[in-house]
């Protein structure tokens, strides 16, 4: 395992305008902060991570971000190639509960009938328009190892209680509830955090 | 995701394109009202769709919920590699005829 840069330099890039994350993540650091996202004052760099991206929600909608940060852990971590395909399915799930379910505060249940989900879309289209929900943000740490990589993502929502979901127990086709149970099939270890705002993925060669 | 579509009497063709999630939920019901109103028969085209997530996917359920109410005939084709795979392993492949 390599260890290219030190997680305490950091650059700051405007998740606003970014157009292509991946090329804003080729910067030498080992933390990426979107200025565009709100809270700083609070939010103290994970001493032990690896990579750290912290995102607004806008730019988490705007943008691709299971792509770049896959692609940036496989820059980094050559070794971890052969897990590149997981760790991407199980980031754009993580991050898309994140978005949804945590920050955007979105009752997923809505989804079950066409009459909900319009509700749904449109409580979706305010609020990712509102500045109040759209620059809180997405905080991903990425802490390398010889035999693989744990991955967290963490919103600043409600959080949740999770649900006891298996990587086997392929539910019928459904409106919302898969997204879990995807991201259980990606991973070796899966555990929550922070009253369910923190998910931590172990992936393992 | 973009999308466009093609009317012919009672058919329309429907071509999905780009990555289709989450980042696309607020445009569902007019995705869902736009593709399977006053048609008998949708062809979806997924050649050019790269990828989807579980969110993606509830996109189509709710087009199968559509159908069911209206009669609407359901068909899917070109879906290649990881769309393929994801839809698929979702069971999709039980609610819409596949080519």
């Amino acid at each position: 395992m390599s260890r290219t840069t030190g997680p305490q330099e950091f650059a700051a890039f405007d998740g606003g305008k970014v157009e292509d994350l991946r090329q804003s993540l080729e910067t030498p650091t080992g933390v990426w902060i979107d200025i565009a996202s709100t809270g700083h004052g609070a939010f103290q760099i994970p001493p032990d991570a690896d990579l750290v991206l912290r995102i607004s929600t806008a730019a988490a909608i705007r943008l691709d971000v299971a792509d770049a940060v896959a692609w940036t852990v496989m820059e980094r971590f050559h070794h971890l190639q052969p897990l590149e395909s997981e760790i991407r399915c199980a980031l754009q799930e993580s991050v898309g509960n994140a978005v949804i379910h945590g920050n955007l505060a979105l009752d997923g249940s809505l989804r079950a009938t066409l009459e909900g989900l319009r509700i749904f879309s449109a409580t979706m289209e305010q609020r990712q328009s509102d500045p109040a929900f759209a620059g809180l943000p997405i905080t991903i740490c990425a802490r390398a190892r010889q035999d693989g990589i744990d991955i967290s993502v963490e919103d600043m929502g409600g959080g949740f209680t999770p649900p006891n979901i298996q990587a086997d127990s392929i539910p019928a086709v459904a409106a919302s509830g898969h997204g879990l149970t995807i991201i259980h099939r990606c991973c070796a270890q899966l555990r929550f955090d922070s009253g369910g705002r923190c998910i931590i993925m172990g992936f393992r060669l | 995701m973009q999308f466009t579509t093609k009317r012919d009497g009672n058919r329309i063709d429907v071509a999905v394109s780009g990555r289709l999630t989450f980042a696309d939920a607020a445009t569902f019901p007019q995705f869902v009202d736009q593709v399977t109103k006053g048609v008998g028969i949708c062809d979806f085209d997924l050649r050019e769709l790269s990828f989807i997530d579980s969110t993606g996917m509830s996109l189509f359920v709710h087009v199968y919920d559509a159908a069911q109410v209206s009669g609407l005939k359901i068909v899917v084709r070109n879906a290649t590699g990881p769309v393929s795979d994801t839809l698929r392993k979702a069971r999709f492949d039980t609610l819409f005829e596949f080519k």
